[in-house]
């Protein structure tokens, strides 16, 4: 037996070693198939076992990893997210008002949105037994973009998708809101910048290269990064102080040490391969709240995701607008007109079927150099200014009728202290 | 599985087949050859299997009636035979060219060309008395439709399978017999892991860098790094088409079929012409033995072949493509093959290097003709390769210091292995311990690429 497999070495190595070596990556890959490699469980069967190791190696984790790290990264997320879905938590301190806005969201249309039912901070949490007279209010229109729309071309593969009559539970009202003032978006100078940080993936590379910002403003960014690794411990991104040169950081180390008055975020695109909308609107909400934790004052930006050409819209199964206006849909509704606003380009990019202009773009995905400016103008067209002191004019204001009549801002400082006593009961969800 | 660099092809197909194959007596290996490749076809271009398939029977049936033609006017009647399968097969080549420009990409079928083009061979053969013996039905379906070749080629002539040139023994015809081996199978799984490598590990990585620039936008780029793009982008066609080839040579090696070599060191050319004799070789010798030929070649006189020659890259430029860059590209490297040959003939025969110059520097542009389908953005990147004709908009000058640090490992093993020297080298000591451990490293260090990345396939399959 030896001597046959000897003469069948010597005269076939490279065909003896490969199969040697596949054998054992076959065998590492079934012992960590229920373990390690469980993350990997959707490939079972339909790609090969091996793979399973290969891939394990790109992230780190091996077949005798007990607790991979991603897989421990992920539990953090995944009791609210079970909150969440359960209706319990939040949903608790939004009490009848929720049933509402449920409602309101199964039949709000892509314009609409955003307009989705906000109950005032002050409400449930105050008197959590007390049905108290939920007051509903309406996010002004100027303060935060609209989704825009796209022409659905059929080609969206349902498995990246939410179901259509799926709620995005607005729990921002519990976190967020530090008082009762929505400001608008209003044109600024480049000077508005020094303080700000913008986070994304190769999009932001490319306005970080491209975009005239460079000595603008800073920069946290990495090709294909997406919204799960913006919190993990060993994804250290490209950050790229205002004019200066890069170093690599992760985003919580850069939280705690730097401080940012405004943090845009502009993701998304890579993340429309992860099943699915709710999933990634859940992971959204956590990276929002622990931005907040980190950087209380800051305000956040939340980038809707740039469309796509038609070309590729019309084409691909994952990476098509109809997927794209299904989560901007659902994070828009992180937005509270307040610290959190969601800002979204896509009108100045995109024609009348909201595809991205077939000018703008080389690949159909990114802005093309040259279009960049494009992005950095609509960023100075749409910000947010919050007056520092105290009773300063805010920017703007929520319509009457829609707060207690008659109340003032500076009437509506009371309120503000009411979150700090709610932030707790938010947080409960955690 | 459609694709050779593909997990479920390397760990699935292509073992389970080889198996069944090894133990299988000889007789029947055709046969599984046609079903196996029928299986292997069906998974990548579903429903267009049966559009092969009704191909395959109909150039069988035409084949048998010239072969069996009898009468009279049998020289006659065969001729009409031939045109009459040969319009058939050209017109179906045609109408899906058509379909897929016009209405939709996906509607032209998975390697149509390839085995049209085997068919018309096969059909030429049989009736210029090329054959030596009757094809049997399955070894005429098996030829048609091998899966080493029937997605991307490369175009086997049928007597290169079968029916070798007989030698006699004893007054007997003996024609030698398709016989596996280990040794054949540890060639071409050396050859097989050449190709893997050349093209996950030179082809993918470089194609990351045209991908970039066409992101960046042409009007955007350096003039260095528009360079470097036409380079990588010639680097990158080299090796995926070349690690294509070699991966289906070395399956046909497995299979017991000879290498059907298809690259022959196209940039060691000494000139326009001779490149295109080693790049693609089974295809320009296809060109050349059923286009060129029949058409006078070149005994006519001067004004002929020019013709001729301008027939034939006309041709090659529509069969890549329909759009008119394609067209440009071919009328191009025609009228480039016509200057070298009527033009400078002499003093490429004086000084070579002036004949590799023309190789190093206008092949590359030439692809680049290839590569960009919109002829405005032609223009755009033709006015950065020579920045007279005007200037870019938001152009970086650190890009090209950006993608060259990135990039030069690949470049540089790209370069390398366009010198004979080193690739011959590695074929000569493929038995020496080193090299072996070199190629073990190469496979496994791909398969992790192909693992890790959802898997590119390879550039040439739509056309």
């Amino acid at each position: 037996m030896l001597t046959v497999l000897k003469r069948i070495f010597r005269r076939a190595p490279l065909l003896v070693l490969i199969l040697l070596i596949w054998l054992v990556l076959t065998v590492l890959a079934l012992i960590g198939r229920g373990r390690a490699y469980r993350e990997y469980s959707t490939q079972h069967g339909r790609i090969p076992a091996l793979s399973l190791v290969m891939r394990g190696i790109h992230d780190h984790i091996y077949p005798w990893s007990e607790a991979p790290g991603r897989a421990a990264a992920d539990a953090d997320g995944k009791e609210p997210k079970g909150a969440a879905e359960d209706g319990t938590g939040t949903a608790d301190a939004a009490g009848t008002d929720k049933q509402d806005t449920a409602d309101a969201q199964k039949t709000a249309d892509s314009a609409q949105i955003q307009d989705g039912l906000l109950q005032t901070p002050s409400e449930s949490p105050k008197s959590p037994a007390q049905p108290a007279e939920p007051v509903s209010l309406t996010i002004p229109e100027s303060s935060c973009s609209k989704v825009v729309g796209a022409k659905d071309y059929g080609v969206a593969d349902k498995s990246y998708l939410s179901p259509d009559d799926t709620v995005y539970n607005t729990d921002k009202e519990g976190l967020f809101a530090p008082d009762g003032t929505y400001y608008s978006l209003q044109e600024v100078d480049d000077s508005y910048f020094a303080d700000a940080l913008m986070i994304g993936d190769s999009r932001t590379v490319g306005l970080y290269e491209y975009g005239d910002m460079a000595d603008v403003t800073s920069f946290l960014a990495r090709e294909s990064s997406t919204i799960y690794d913006l919190f993990k411990d060993d994804e250290k991104m490209e950050y790229t102080p205002r004019g200066k040169k890069s170093t690599e950081r992760t985003l919580k180390d850069l939280l705690k040490k730097a401080k940012f008055s405004k943090i845009y975020i502009s993701v998304g695109v890579n993340e429309l391969g992860v099943p699915d909308t709710k999933d990634y609107y859940n992971e959204f909400r956590e990276v929002i709240k622990k931005i907040n934790k980190l950087q209380p004052d800051a305000i956040i930006y939340i980038q809707g995701i740039m469309h796509v050409s038609k070309k590729m819209s019309s084409s691909d199964p994952v990476y098509n607008n109809k997927a794209i206006v299904q989560r901007n849909k659902a994070i828009s509704t992180l937005a509270n007109g307040r610290s959190i606003f969601y800002i979204d380009m896509n009108a100045d990019l995109c024609d009348e079927n909201g595809d991205l202009k077939q000018d703008l773009t080389g690949d159909g995905i990114h802005l093309k150099a040259s279009a960049c400016e494009l992005w950095h103008k609509f960023l100075r067209k749409n910000a947010i200014v919050i007056p520092a002191a105290a009773g300063a004019e805010p920017a703007g204001q929520s319509p009457a009728g829609q707060t207690p009549a008659g109340q003032t801002p500076a009437a509506e400082e009371p309120a503000a202290e009411a979150p700090a006593g709610q932030t707790p009961a938010g947080r409960q969800t955690e | 599985m459609i694709n050779f660099a593909g997990l479920e092809f390397i760990f699935r197909f292509l073992p389970i087949f080889m198996i069944i194959y090894w133990f299988i007596p000889s007789g029947y290996r055709d046969a599984l050859l046609f079903l196996g490749s029928i299986i292997f076809y069906a998974s990548g271009a579903h429903l267009f299997v049966f559009l092969l398939l009704g191909l395959v029977f109909l150039n069988y049936l035409f084949g048998e009636m010239v072969w069996v033609m009898p009468g009279r006017r049998r020289k006659v009647q065969q001729r009409q035979m031939l045109i009459a399968i040969i319009a058939v097969d050209v017109l179906v080549l045609v109408v899906f060219k058509v379909l897929a420009l016009k209405i939709r990409a996906s509607l032209l079928p998975l390697g149509l060309s390839f085995y049209i083009f085997k068919m018309i061979s096969y059909q030429a053969d049989l009736y210029l008395g090329q054959m030596h013996k009757r094809p049997s039905f399955t070894q005429a379906a098996a030829y048609f439709t091998m899966f080493p070749q029937v997605a991307q080629g490369p175009i086997m002539r049928f007597s290169q399978g079968w029916l070798e040139k007989p030698t006699n023994i004893r007054r007997q015809t003996v024609y030698a017999e398709r016989t596996v081996s280990l040794q054949k199978i540890e060639d071409g799984l050396t050859f097989f892991a050449m190709g893997l490598g050349m093209k996950v590990l030179i082809a993918d990585r470089l194609g990351i860098l045209w991908n970039e620039i066409v992101k960046i936008g042409f009007e955007s780029i350096s003039t260095p790094l528009a360079w470097l793009g036409a380079v990588g982008y010639s680097l990158e066609l080299y090796f995926d088409f070349w690690g294509y080839s070699l991966m289906a040579g070395g399956i046909g090696l497995m299979l017991g079929f000879r290498f059907i070599q298809n690259f022959i060191h196209p940039y060691a050319a000494c000139g326009i012409a001779d490149f295109y004799r080693r790049w693609h070789a089974t295809l320009g010798s296809w060109f050349r033995d059923y286009v060129y030929i029949p058409l006078g070649g070149s005994r006519r006189g001067t004004a002929a072949v020019i013709r001729n020659l301008m027939l034939v890259w006309l041709l090659t430029g529509f069969w890549h493509g329909g759009t008119l860059n394609f067209i440009i590209w071919g009328v191009v490297l025609g009228l480039l093959i016509v200057w070298e040959k009527f033009v400078v003939r002499g003093l490429l025969e004086a000084v070579p290097v002036i004949g590799h110059l023309h190789v190093v520097i206008l092949i590359p542009l030439t692809w680049v003709i290839f590569a960009i389908t919109d002829l405005k953005e032609l223009g755009v990147y033709f006015s950065r390769l020579f920045p007279f004709f005007g200037t870019g908009v938001a152009v970086n000058p650190g890009d090209f210091a950006k993608y060259m640090g990135i990039y030069w490992p690949f470049l540089a093993a790209g370069i390398l292995l366009c010198v004979p020297i080193f690739y011959n080298l590695l074929i000569w000591k493929r038995r020496n311990p080193i090299v072996i451990a070199f190629l073990l490293l190469v496979f496994w260090v791909s398969v992790y690429f192909a693992s890790i990345s959802a898997g590119n396939p390879f550039m040439y399959f739509s056309f």
